[in-house]
């Protein structure tokens, strides 16, 4: 089946506006990643309204080449400045970093975009083989199974977020309770709309990312300080060789990228622990442990294949499902929604061109990131010279446009300042962001299949409980839940230890 | 518990009540707060609301109690610590005046139009953040104005706001 869709996308794929569109996304999402606080997410959010313009597939392979340039762009700040440009390279920096300051830059960024290309393309080809599977296995699912899954979504993203599962919960409920606001599909009433008719069709998701990433970031950048300064970085060329560098690491490549790959798959994971996992497992597995922190490329080898592997996992189940494994497929999620096509088993045999497109379209990004990555390096290093008190401005100028140009409608500017001020509150105390969005994207998918699946048992809410896949996604949720927020001392007599947290994990 | 901390698991108190309030009376008078799947409108939201309380409360409650054990502030160990920095001196007031100029902007952006304000916006922000140079400052707010003007008006087609003039190039 795989092979099928390929095919159907290809007619759709092949031509010179497609390929325009990827290398433009990949290109832009290189440079927003370089830039420290930036990340993929914004450029997701700012660049969507430009997606609509465009013809589906088009935009997919713009929005797609953004993901994937973004989610490598951040590893050229953090080998050169020791500031990952995302938290998604934080990982890259154990060995990245020391390897640069060993006189070897331009080796150290050449590896990391070979590595991420590389990876990329693995994880990409394990999305072109399993999805088609896990969507033919998801056709019978019914609403209760599909409930589940999105509580999943939820669940999971909480668990995994910064601060605790106790706020990642409460941030994940009140982005739900946001997904309620506008038209009641089933009675046809307004619901908490404050009686403003701009609220009806709900509180747009990308004026609301656009604030609560990008806004927020940029009040933060200026609680860093440091706005007149630039590094002074001397730009360098990345050597071509290291794509043979990476290629002669194959089986460190393939493991890490594996290793992302079904990471990503899992939703509320994301890419940043799986380079981590991915780094753990690469040093425990070396003849020269102790050469990891020191500047050993394999270090740099299993983070960048990991995470942008990971792209290609999270994928998965977010084309297959409809389940986003993290803000950035939430937000690709939700581009594919306004552009017409809803995600799950049925955009497989409904819309099979579509997602041979993707799957294309995805494969290409991390071609042109390899192509494009090497090419324009000097450029790429330039970037990070560009002094914040430039950058601020044109960021926030970039933010207007885009939750502007959606509906093209100035309300949309104050939910965007609004969730501005909410995402830096949230930020400031320790509380997820992520859930905000994942249960923004998931909540009208969650309410609609909780409430079909009432209306298909006769209002019976053993519905979820009578039917086996339902009730064992069900029961994963509840023992993940209460395994974290059992007591410490609880787990210690359990003898399950101390159960470690990341941090945030969206990969703004 | 930080005070702000509490601000805002308080604020999620208020939204899952005012939830609560809402359906208790705005949905009940429409008559959507009863019945099943098809016909309750408040089902969902009052589910989600309720447990928002609960969440919040247990929270509260745990936060307490590591509070009287002398724990302090609860510790969350983060896999990723690398992005940490002390508060530049003066950054709370340049928040504040760069929020003040932000409303302004999209209050003019309304009556007045994108061509107009952005270009004024920008120079006031560059200057707010510190560029000291006068002419570089208005030909960069002159240039990025048209620039994002022609990709996203003329090239992609997405119009920017024309003001109550309808002010267009």
């Amino acid at each position: 089946m795989a092979i099928e869709l390929l095919v159907q996308g290809l007619s759709g794929f092949v031509g010179l506006p497609q390929l325009l569109a990827t290398s433009f996304g990949v290109f832009v999402g290189i440079v927003i990643g370089i830039m420290p606080g930036l990340g993929p997410l914004l450029g997701l959010t700012l660049l969507t309204p430009m997606a609509m313009g465009l013809n589906a597939l088009v935009g997919m392979g713009l929005l797609l080449g953004i993901f994937v340039g973004g989610t490598c762009g951040g590893a050229i700040s953090a080998v050169l400045l020791r500031i990952p440009g995302t938290p998604i390279a934080a990982a890259t920096l154990f060995d990245g970093y020391p390897l640069a300051q060993k006189g070897q830059a331009p080796l150290a960024v050449g590896l990391a975009i070979s590595a991420s290309a590389i990876g990329g393309i693995i994880g990409g080809l394990f999305l072109i083989f399993a999805s088609p599977l896990l969507a033919a296995a998801a056709r019978r699912f019914a609403p209760p199974e599909y409930f589940a899954l999105a509580l999943t979504g939820i669940v999971m993203i909480a668990i995994v977020s910064r601060g605790s599962t106790l706020k990642g919960l409460m941030v994940g409920l009140a982005g739900l309770l946001v997904s309620t606001i506008g038209m009641d599909p089933y009675v046809s009433r307004m619901r908490f709309t404050f009686g403003q008719m701009e609220l009806a069709g709900g509180v747009g998701i990308v004026p609301m990312v656009i604030g609560l990433f990008a806004v927020s970031e940029m009040f933060r950048q200026l609680e860093v300080g440091g706005l007149d300064i630039s590094p002074g970085i001397e730009a360098f060329r990345a050597p071509f060789a290291s794509v043979s560098y990476a290629i002669r690491r194959f089986w460190n490549l393939f493991r890490s990228s594996t290793i992302g790959t079904f990471v990503g798959a899992l939703p509320g994971t994301g890419s940043v622990i799986a380079s981590f996992l991915s780094y753990s497992v690469a040093k425990a597995s070396s003849k020269n442990p102790d050469e990891y922190g020191t500047g050993t490329p394999d270090g740099v080898v299993a983070t960048e294949a990991s995470n942008n592997a990971c792209c290609g996992g999270v994928l998965i189940p977010s084309l297959s499902l409809a389940i986003p494994g993290d803000p950035c497929s939430a937000m690709l999620l939700a581009a594919l929604m306004l552009l017409g096509f809803l995600p799950g088993p049925e955009l497989f045999t409904s819309h099979p061109g579509m997602v041979g497109g993707i799957f294309l379209a995805y494969i290409l990004s991390n071609i042109m990131l390899l192509i494009l990555g090497l090419l324009f390096t000097p450029f790429f290093v330039s970037i990070l010279n560009i002094k914040k008190q430039w950058l601020v401005p044109f960021v926030l100028l970039l933010c207007v446009v885009g939750a502007y140009g959606m509906e093209t409608d100035t309300h949309d500017l104050w939910v965007m300042l609004l969730f501005g001020g909410v995402g830096y509150v949230l930020h400031k105390y320790d509380f997820p962001v992520a859930p905000l969005v994942i249960a923004r994207v998931l909540g009208p998918i969650m309410e609609d299949n909780f409430r079909r699946a009432l209306i298909m048992a006769a209002d019976e809410y053993s519905v979820f409980f009578t039917r086996p896949i339902s009730v064992v996604i069900l029961a994963i949720n509840a023992i993940a839940l209460a395994f974290t927020l059992l007591p410490t001392s609880v787990k210690t007599k359990m003898g399950l230890g101390k159960l470690r947290q990341s941090r945030d994990i969206d990969c703004a | 518990m930080r005070t702000g901390e509490m601000i805002v698991t308080g604020g999620f108190v208020l939204v899952g009540g005012y939830v609560l309030f809402e359906i208790g009376t705005t949905f009940v008078a429409l008559g959507i707060a009863s019945g099943g799947g098809r016909d309750n409108a408040a089902l969902f939201p009052g589910i989600l609301a309720s447990l928002l309380l609960l969440v919040a409360a247990t929270h509260v409650a745990s936060r307490l109690v590591k509070a009287r054990r002398g724990n302090g502030q609860a510790t969350q160990h983060a896999v990723v610590d690398v992005i940490e920095y002390t508060r530049a001196p003066g950054s709370g007031k340049l928040q504040l005046a760069l929020l003040a100029l932000l409303v302004f902007y999209l209050v003019l952006l309304e009556f007045v139009g994108y061509l107009v304000t952005t270009p004024l916006a920008l120079m006031a922000m560059f200057r707010l953040l510190g560029v000291r140079r006068p002419v570089v400052n208005v030909v960069i707010s002159l240039v990025t104005t048209l620039l994002v003007w022609l990709l996203f008006s003329e090239l992609m087609r997405i119009p920017m706001p024309p003001g109550r003039f309808g002010l267009y190039l």
